[in-house]
């Protein structure tokens, strides 16, 4: 389109910086100057990616002296574990690291147990040293030691551990709490012109730039290998053109899938990988090929034992299987000699093909 | 509340409980007493001893432990009755007095709930109808008068078409009533002439006395038992007619009040004069003089509550009691060297009997504790079923019907669904239950001076002929019009009155409704099937984790909550000393003496929901009396929270809310917005027979270590482990004979030897089942003494799990608007509004027209406006009475206001107001049409995925139909029905129903074989011959006229085709 009429290259500037409290930042950008139509398709990738890809740290365990376990009380302290371990979940942790730490919470009361008394490396900081933890009403005292990990890293969820009083916290903070984005016109007629306004509201664990930054690297890093497709693309038009004569019924199913992909479903089967069509047998011409691709390895009629082997491998299509030599499908585990021969002739049978 | 006349006080809703407790009050202070007394002296046959019991002197015991240690302890929550007692022998002159131990009788708790072995329990009240006499006539013209006598059976009086009068006992058997007159000993000249006139066949009744109580015995079908008979009781009719119809005090204060007789109250058998006034009568009804009476009204019937029944309870086990006496005394005189009054008064009678009843009366109901509202209408439940009462089955239309005398009585809204509509009812807030039974209520009285206006109780009967009019009209006639026409009851008939005609109005506009249907707001806006659901749905909720109160309620919901007993209050006005998380140290006022209140902490309730009690007081603080001191586990500031307010949106999102199906956002389980609390009980007990000897240990070889490694030294799971599915809470061996052993040789050589039993031990361990993953929270062993087995011991373990909400559980509304988890979308692939907040559920817009419960639009939308406003609303339903479409008007106005304050114009759009544009969460297009978004105050319900999901694999099959058992309990199969069949028949699925009627069901030799085929690896072979469920699926073919049979051919008669597929 018309490119020479942007002067510049789209930029983002913050309008907007508030610290309403230790844990509501609000920020506003404005992205512009796009061409129109541009404004949603960055305003949706951001949300998305804002919303579902951030990630922070928070605590992921905890040790509790002298509990047995979660839905016990220590004696002097007005909540039970239970609810001790549910405000630890809470609190809002600022890393610089995305490596597993430890912290310890020691307090002898009476007195009310905050955030603050939290004894953390220091890399990680709390964020709002008010954050509620406990009341001591009794000079007890209360020692708690605490894993903090973060979200994107994490790897004890759903696993309760063994050690006796170590409770896992299914902590899944959000730093993002909330995130709209507004599309506003500018200019008229062909000098239309679209500025993204973006607002977002996180918890302090990151301020607004830093999920806005964050959030576009994941989508960046998602998009990378798209960055690589280009070579595939050449060959798959090629395969297109000859197509267009012959269209089969794999490529209705072609569709299909592409049309499942579009409808966010899951998909079954899994789609080929590209590189597939590249290094495919040689013996077969490509209209054959373009046959077989979609014809899956359930209609050779072959034992389910045998199927399932050549599954489990990465082959579901007939043409998949047709890259195969006999030597390669004894080398696959479980496969015997029987279901070998089974499968060479069913090949011969109904696709007249030799395996070599 | 209402602006009510100062000097009559201000009106103040009964306690819910109240209805359980005053009753058993009034049994624990008056009637025991009354009973006791009435035992009174018991001498022996040759008068030489004489026993005598000091009923009114007796004492009752504070139990040994209180209500929720006798949960804890698997016991029963009694007190020992003491009375003292006289021996008297007269022939040697020794007088005994002593005070003896009666026995023991179950309590009721503040909470009105009885707790027999450490099971909560509660006695549901019976609706029967009154004993007394009743005019009706039926569809085929027959005019009936029924006498309903004391124990709830009735007799018919029958003036049949041609004019003559016979009594009919049952459906079938009828006599003439002249011949029962007879029976009764009266003579033929006493007979008015008007009764032997209207008899048949005259000439064929045998006018003796002695012919005639024979033959009506036979033409009545009643039979004398053996016992009867043995015991040479003479007078058949006497035994067989009138001591079953006895009247009773109360049948015959009714019958006088009915036919205008004077016979004293405490004749309580029924008279031949009175048949004979009762037989008058109904001629004069057939005549047009006098009146006919709905058996369905209310003030025919009466209330049969906890009182009656132990005092009915009292009274048999003291009968008991005076057997046992007897026949003490008796062997007393045959052995006279030893007297003491221990060995004259067993206290088994009373303790046995007591206990019987609690734990098996059909209307003692295993408590509902779900949450605290369930609870409270338990007790509240009203029920026609029962002994002396109907059965589901066998309850007509009528009376499950709404009945005009039950306004402000009975809830017009709440009763069961399917089976049981109608038949069990709830008592509406303001009932209260008078003498004999009789439901009150509370009605204000309207006078022209508005100073002089107060509230009355009223029996059922009493406000027949007066003008009662619902306080929502009046308000609106008064403030308009004062000679406004306004729709009022009068004589159970529905009128249109002038204003100044009104004689009495209601207390509150939700005067005749249930304590669960008045939590509903805008229930006016609702229809009353799917108000029925919404009462019936919130007494389903699963107390929450993090506990919220509704944006938008009633106001009833604080008095909920205080009554249902989950709660705690101070009971004087004292000072908080000391919080914990276990208990409340606090001293009373006027006094040095610390006291505790412990609190309940992760406590099994009785459907497995979880107790728990938060302190929410100072220390240090002063507290009055009745003040809350301690929330309780579905309790936020002793208001009643059992859901959450969510962001909802009425819209169809890709099917997946179709046919009720929600969609909900990932955040409600990542904040664990419903994830709730399950504690379950797993009992194992070890037993010695003399077949088998069982020892917990945690030596067992059958199994591996990984499943072990819970076990303590004990072979008990040790506290606070995380137990997953399989592995073993207790590990327990069976010691067995085992035959197989002691056939070989070389056991039987090992015995000779050493002279030992070979033994061989059976695994019979506690394991977790499917899906009960949790943590160990508690380990008991609880010690039983059981009259046959001894003492044994058992041991429970609780296990407590955190669910979260998941695909497949059911959610709910407080309008009846259900539905079930259909799938949990991450919450950027969620509707959102303008604001960017995503929406948190997506219900289908389809349910709401259909049935019709507006309510929920209303609660949604200010629960929006209360959401961005931060305020919450008590609206008490029926607010029309502050003019017409207010509540429309109040959501409006309030969305406006949030839309001022917030700067969100999309709040309240003008053009779609209450609707606002939604954007695609996956596209951040926006949705073509706009949408309703609101909060709404939804429920988790107690029917979960968890406690359902269920697959058959392997299985038990019943022993006489040989086919697969039913019920998840028991692994059991699913059942393929005819209507399955029929799609299996029609899609041509041959192979598929084969293998279900043949090895899947009860052919069982081709069951036998599958697994070693399955283990072989072979095909699985196909099953010889037919299985019994085969053919009857044979005969139902061969009745549409298919010909089923199979011919033996030849081989060389077959035509051999070309075999297709060879090359």
């Amino acid at each position: 389109m018309n490119l020479h009429r942007i002067s510049s290259e789209p930029k983002c500037k913050c309008l907007n910086h508030e610290i309403q409290n230790a844990r509501l930042h609000y920020g506003r950008f404005a992205v512009y100057p796009l061409f129109p139509g541009q404004a949603i398709t960055i305003g949706t990738a951001i949300r998305r990616a804002l919303l579902g890809e951030v990630h922070s740290t928070c605590i992921t365990s905890a040790y509790v002296v002298g509990a047995s376990h979660e839905y016990s009380t220590l004696k002097g302290i007005r909540e039970s574990i239970h609810d001790i371990l549910l405000n630890l979940k809470d609190i809002v942790f600022k890393s610089d690291t995305l490596e597993r730490q430890e912290g310890i919470l020691l307090f002898n009361g009476p007195g009310i147990v905050t955030a603050q008394h939290i004894k953390l490396p220091p890399v990680v900081q709390v964020v709002d040293n008010t954050q509620y933890i406990a009341r001591l009403e009794m000079p007890t005292s209360i020692e708690i030691h605490i894993t903090l990990e973060n979200t994107k890293t994490c790897t004890s969820l759903n696993t309760m551990p063994t050690t006796k009083g170590r409770f896992i916290l299914d902590a899944a903070l959000k730093p993002v709490r909330n995130m709209n984005y507004s599309i506003h016109s500018l200019g008229e007629g062909d000098m239309r012109q679209e500025m993204l306004v973006l607002e977002v509201w996180t918890n302090g664990s990151l301020t607004p730039q830093e999920v806005i930054s964050q959030a576009s690297q994941n989508l960046n890093d998602l998009l990378k290998p798209l960055l690589k497709v280009e070579r595939y693309f050449q060959a798959k038009q090629n395969i297109h053109k000859k197509r267009m004569f012959t269209p089969t019924q794999s490529e209705n199913l072609n569709m299909d899938q592409i049309e499942m992909i579009g409808g966010n479903k899951l998909i079954d089967q899994p789609l080929l990988p590209a590189d597939s069509h590249l290094n495919s047998s040689l013996s077969l011409n490509i209209d054959n090929l373009v046959h077989l691709e979609g014809i899956s390895i359930d209609d050779l009629q072959i034992s389910v034992r045998a199927s399932n082997c050549l599954k489990k491998v990465g082959i579901y299509t007939i043409r998949q299987l047709l890259s195969y030599t006999q030597q390669d499908l004894f080398q696959i585990k479980n496969l015997g000699k029987k279901s070998v021969e089974q499968i060479v002739i069913a090949i011969r049978k109904s696709y007249g093909h030799i395996l070599g | 509340m209402l602006s009510i006349n100062r000097n009559a006080g201000m009106f103040v809703l009964p306690d819910f409980k109240q209805i359980q407790i005053d009753s058993f009050r009034h049994f624990l202070t008056d009637l025991l007493r009354l009973e006791l007394q009435r035992f009174g002296t018991i001498k022996h046959a040759n008068q030489q001893l004489e026993f005598k019991l000091l009923g009114e002197l007796y004492r009752l015991e504070i139990p040994k432990f209180n209500e929720r240690e006798a949960v804890y302890q698997s016991a029963t929550y009694s007190s020992n009755l003491y009375a003292p007692a006289y021996l008297v022998d007269k022939k040697r002159g020794i007088i005994q007095k002593q005070t003896v131990f009666l026995g023991s009788i179950p309590l009721m708790s503040a909470r009105g709930t009885f707790v027999i072995r450490g099971v909560s329990r509660c006695i549901v009240s019976q609706l029967l109808r009154s004993p007394g006499i009743y005019y009706t006539l039926s569809v085929q013209g027959v005019y009936t008068a029924t006498i309903i006598c004391n124990s709830g059976k009735s007799f018919k009086l029958e003036l049949d078409r041609q004019g003559c009068l016979w009594v009919r006992v049952g459906r079938n058997s009828k006599a003439p009533l002249l011949l029962l007159l007879i029976a009764l000993g009266l003579e033929m000249r006493y007979i008015p002439p008007m009764i032997v006139q209207r008899t048949k066949k005259l000439n064929q009744l045998l006018l003796c006395v002695e012919d005639a109580k024979i033959d009506l015995c036979k033409r009545l079908k009643l039979k004398q038992k053996t016992t009867q008979i043995e015991l040479g009781v003479t007078d058949p009719i006497y035994s067989l007619f009138l001591k079953p119809y006895e009247l009773g005090r109360m049948g015959r204060l009714n019958l006088n009040k009915r036919l205008n007789l004077r016979v004293s109250e405490f004749e309580i058998l029924l008279r031949s004069q009175d048949l004979i006034v009762a037989s008058d009568y109904l001629v004069q009804v057939s005549n047009g003089i006098g009146s006919l009476d709905d058996i369905d009204d209310l003030k025919h019937k009466r209330v049969k509550w906890v009182s009656d029944l132990f005092c009915v309870q009292l009274n048999m086990a003291l009968k008991k009691l005076n057997v046992a006496v007897h026949t003490n005394l008796n062997k007393m005189e045959a052995r006279i060297s030893r007297m003491s009054l221990k060995s004259v008064v067993s206290s088994n009678a009373i303790a046995t009997t007591f206990f019987r009843f609690v734990a098996s009366y059909q209307l003692s109901q295993f408590l509902d504790q779900t949450n605290p509202l369930s609870e409270i209408v338990h007790k509240r439940k009203l029920s026609l079923l029962g002994p002396g009462g109907l059965t589901p089955r066998t309850a007509r239309f009528r009376v499950r019907d709404i009945h005009p005398s039950q306004y402000g009585r009975i809830c017009p809204v709440q009763t069961a669904e399917g089976q049981n509509a109608g038949v069990v009812n709830s008592f509406t807030i303001c009932a209260h239950i008078g003498d004999n039974g009789a439901i009150k209520t509370s009605l204000y009285k309207v006078c022209t001076n508005s100073m002089q206006g107060h509230v009355i109780d009223m029996l059922p009967g009493e406000d027949e002929y007066s003008t009662i009019a619902t306080e929502s009209c009046l308000v609106v006639a008064n403030s308009s019009n004062q000679f406004q026409s306004i729709p009022a009851q009068h004589r159970r008939e529905f009128v249109t009155l002038r204003w100044d005609e009104i004689g009495f109005r209601n207390t509150l506009p939700v005067h005749s409704f249930s304590v669960g249907v008045v939590l509903i707001p805008f229930l006016e806006h609702d229809d009353a099937t799917r108000a029925l659901m919404g009462s019936n749905m919130q007494r389903q909720a699963v107390p929450l984790l993090k506990l919220e109160r509704p944006i938008v309620g009633t106001g009833i919901e604080s008095q909920v909550a205080l009554d249902s007993g989950t709660v705690i209050t101070a009971v004087q006005e004292c000072k908080i000393h000391n919080v914990d998380a276990t208990q409340i140290a606090y001293v009373p006022k006027d006094s040095f003496e610390l006291l505790y209140i412990n609190l309940l902490n992760y406590e099994r309730s009785n459907n497995a929901t979880c107790l728990h009690q938060r302190p929410i007081v100072e220390c240090g603080e002063t507290v009055q009396k009745g003040q809350l001191i301690a929330d309780g586990s579905a309790t936020v500031d002793g208001e009643l929270a059992l859901g959450k307010n969510v962001l909802v949106a009425y819209m169809p999102w890709e099917g997946y809310n179709f046919e009720d199906a929600v969609l909900i956002n990932e955040r409600l389980i990542y904040e664990d917005v419903y994830t709730s609390l399950h504690i379950e009980r797993y009992e194992a007990e070890a037993r010695e027979t003399n077949q088998a000897i069982e020892t917990i240990t945690k030596q067992i070889p059958h199994l591996n270590a990984h499943v072990l490694r819970h076990l303590d030294e004990t072979g008990v799971v040790s506290l606070g482990a995380w137990v997953e599915t399989g592995d073993v809470l207790v590990g327990k061996l069976t010691a067995k004979q085992s035959e197989g052993l002691l056939h070989t040789p070389e056991s039987k050589l090992l015995q000779d030897i050493l002279g030992v039993q070979a033994f061989g031990t059976q695994d019979t361990c506690l394991k977790v089942p499917t899906r009960g993953e949790g943590r160990v929270i508690d380990v008991r062993w609880i010690t039983r003494d059981n009259h046959l087995l001894g003492h044994r011991k058992v041991i429970h373990v609780y296990i407590l799990q955190e669910r979260k909400i998941q695909v497949g559980d059911k959610v709910a509304g407080r309008h009846g608007n259900k539905g079930v988890v259909s799938r949990i979308l991450p919450r950027q692939d969620m509707p959102y509004l303008q604001d960017g907040t995503p929406v948190d559920m997506v219900l289908s817009p389809l349910g709401v027209p259909s049935r019709m419960n507006v309510g929920q639009v209303f609660e949604c939308l200010l629960g929006l406006a209360g959401g961005y406003l931060n305020q919450h609303y008590r609206i008490m339903p029926f607010d029309e009475r502050y003019g017409r479409e207010s509540s429309r008007k109040l959501v409006f106005s309030e969305l406006y206001k949030a839309s001022q304050t917030t700067n969100y114009p999309w709040i309240f759009e003008p053009d779609s107001p209450g609707k606002s544009r939604l954007f695609d969460g996956r596209t951040g297009e926006v949705f073509n049409q706009p949408v309703t978004v609101g909060r709404a105050y939804m429920f988790k319900l107690i029917h979960q995925v968890d406690d359902k999901i269920h697959a058959r694999s392997t299985g038990p099959y019943a022993l006489v139909t040989q086919q697969p058992v039913r019920g998840r309990s028991r692994q059991g199969g699913q059942r393929v029905g005819e209507m399955e069949v029929w799609a299996f028949q029609g899609f041509g699925a041959a192979c598929v129903l084969q293998e279900l009627l043949t090895t899947k069901s009860d052919h069982a030799t081709a069951r036998a074989e599958a697994p070693n085929a399955i283990v072989t690896g072979n095909l699985v072979p196909k099953p010889i011959g037919t299985s019994d469920c085969l053919g009857v699926l044979i005969r139902e073919l061969q009745c549409l006229g298919i010909q089923l049979d199979h011919t033996m051919l030849s081989q060389h008669n077959m035509i051999q085709y070309p075999n297709l597929n060879e090359e």
